[in-house]
């Protein structure tokens, strides 16, 4: 058999085991086609490397290793800051109990599973707002030590390919009607409660996220669910998140102050079934409302496959994510994992709309409840500890 | 919080031995690599580093790797790639050649040598960038004077392809360099 351009290359780069290289050689010697196919391949060789030679570093600049290792000590710190102020931030926006967990996870479900349907009719960017909430039932069976196990690569993807940015402060005010002038919405306070609120204006914040496809694979490798299918275009795709202004008041003796300060830079692997009752005392009620948080996506994706892939990535079944998938509008509803054996949830009627109420087990000493609901383009967060129906009484009060 | 602190030292330790040494052997091919693909020290340093931030991160979430040296050029060649061929980057090494020259003028005899030279470098660098990636790659890895091991380590190929890639990757770089050069 003749020689092939390949095979010569290789011989001539002298990257030949030696049987091979005696091989070429006598082939060589012997076959006259194939020696000139040696001298193009050659003189083409000659070439290139001439060519390219000339990109080698000059001597001003060559390679200075001690120089590179201190830099890279500077890199390790700054990011390690960052990574700080990055958890700082997600966790402090969530400011309050339950919030804690629920807006990390929200924060990364909300990156990766809501652009929006309406992009795909006006081919521009898209735009997500709640309108309405459901609630997936999540195993977490094998999900705690999954997540942990994925804590640092989540860690990592929110801190290389995201960038997050709080706009303005936070601030205390007197009163509701304060409040409302603040953020620019309808303050409403339930009328129930008896005495006055601790009222603060939590500023509003915007980030945005460049999908990077072969990390979050990466991710779903980790959780063991490499079967879940993602859209290639997804790769690079920017989405962004606007988190409007939010109002939160509380009532009662609530500990912010310890997720404020007390939370480790990620997430604590010892804390799988975080305790949120140690975080307030039963008498604690915290009230949170704000507009829609919006979020924008490139008009090509496919958003119900995203959805799937979040569904199951929840731990369902991929028929089950299929239809589930189908019935919900990825770009109005504001899907919420729950994880069936530390909450249940049931919808309720609540302040003239339907809402969801989720409910700590039995099993928690302070068992405490979240009812969610959408009214007016307003989101409204209730959370508080005790009967879940006074929940719902107290959000009918809402004034 | 600092008891989890304290129970992840020991794997941590062996992560940042395990990593200075990775740092040790392979960042100057790294920087060799990314410095003939970008031409500007600073840039090649910073995207070096890059790589091994990612790399750090990798170990760290003990993610398999069957060759580390392969990740990395891999990455650092994938990374240098995406730089030169951002609008950017191209408007950065263009004002970068007109530096070179400003910095060559006065301490060489023939600055006309060197207006050619840093005309030359551009050429050759947009060539690179409007090839296939893996022609690109394959081409600067060997002028950083990789085996044909490494090389094949790098890109995920079997080592007995890499002839005919390189004899490819050489044959598109001249057709289109002999363009370039008007003839």
């Amino acid at each position: 058999m003749h020689l092939n351009d390949g095979d010569l290359t290789a011989y001539y780069d002298d990257q030949l085991a030696s049987s091979e290289k005696e091989n070429v050689r006598r082939h060589l010697l012997a076959c006259e086609g194939c020696q000139r196919k040696a001298e193009r391949i050659q003189a083409l060789r000659r070439q290139a490397d001439l060519h390219l030679a000339i990109l080698n570093p000059k001597n001003s600049e060559q390679a200075s290793f001690e120089k590179a290792r201190l830099r890279l000590s500077q890199r390790f710190d700054q990011l390690e800051k960052e990574n700080q102020s990055m958890w700082n931030k997600i966790n402090s926006r969530s400011l309050r109990p339950v919030w804690a967990v629920a807006t990390t996870i929200l924060v990364v479900a909300l990156l990766l599973a809501f652009p929006s349907v309406r992009a795909l009719a006006t081919n521009f960017l898209g735009l997500f707002r709640v309108q309405q909430i459901t609630i997936v039932p999540v195993n977490l069976a094998n999900l705690p030590q999954n997540m942990n196990s994925a804590s640092p690569a989540i860690q990592n993807m929110l801190s290389q390919d995201t960038s997050y940015q709080v706009l303005g402060k936070t601030e205390t005010v007197a009163n509701a009607s304060q409040a409302s002038k603040l953020a620019g919405f309808n303050v409403r306070l339930p009328s129930q409660l008896q005495g006055s609120p601790k009222l603060t204006v939590q500023a509003g914040a915007e980030g945005s996220f460049t999908v990077n496809l072969p990390q979050v694979k990466a991710i779903l490798q980790e959780l063991g669910r490499s079967d879940i299918q993602l859209p290639d275009n997804l790769n690079n795709a920017v989405i962004k998140v606007n988190i409007p202004q939010s109002v939160t008041a509380t009532y009662g003796t609530c500990d912010t102050g310890q997720l404020e300060s007390g939370l480790p830079a990620g997430p604590d692997p010892a804390a799988s079934k975080p305790d949120l009752s140690a975080l307030a005392a039963s008498d604690c009620t915290v009230l949170i409302q704000m507009d829609s948080p919006t979020v924008s996506a490139p008009p090509d994706l496919d958003i119900t496959q995203l959805g799937v892939a979040f569904l199951e990535a929840a731990g369902m079944s991929p028929e089950q994510a299929q239809s589930f998938a189908q019935q919900i509008n990825w770009s109005t509803t504001l899907v919420i994992p729950v994880p069936s054996n530390i909450a249940s949830y049931e919808e309720v009627q609540v302040d003239g709309v339907t809402g969801t109420l989720i409910q700590q087990s039995n099993e928690t000493a302070n068992p405490r409840y979240l009812l969610m609901w959408v009214k007016g383009n307003i989101v409204y967060a209730l959370s508080g500890s005790g009967d879940p129906s006074q929940a719902v009484s107290l959000a009918n009060s809402m004034k | 919080m600092v008891n989890v602190k304290e129970r992840r030292i020991p794997k941590e330790k062996a992560l940042e031995a395990s990593f200075e040494e990775i740092f040790h052997s392979h960042w100057p091919r790294v920087y060799g690599v990314l410095i003939r693909l970008l031409g500007d020290p600073d840039e090649a340093e910073d995207i070096s580093l890059e790589a091994f931030l990612r790399l750090h991160n990798h170990l760290a979430q003990s993610v398999q790797m069957d060759h580390v040296g392969g990740w990395l050029y891999r990455v650092s060649s994938n990374l240098g790639l995406n730089a030169l061929r951002s609008k950017k980057r191209r408007k950065l090494y263009e004002d970068q050649a007109a530096a070179d020259l400003m910095a060559q003028e006065s301490d060489r005899p023939d600055p006309l040598d060197e207006v050619e030279a840093s005309e030359t470098r551009k050429q050759v660098r947009k060539i690179l960038t409007s090839m296939k990636p893996r022609s690109a790659q394959i081409l600067v890895l060997r002028a950083s004077g990789f085996t044909y091991q490494e090389i094949a380590e790098t890109l995920r190929v079997s080592q007995a392809s890499i002839g005919s890639l390189l004899s490819r990757a050489q044959a598109d770089f001249e057709k289109r360099y002999r363009k370039a050069d008007g003839g």
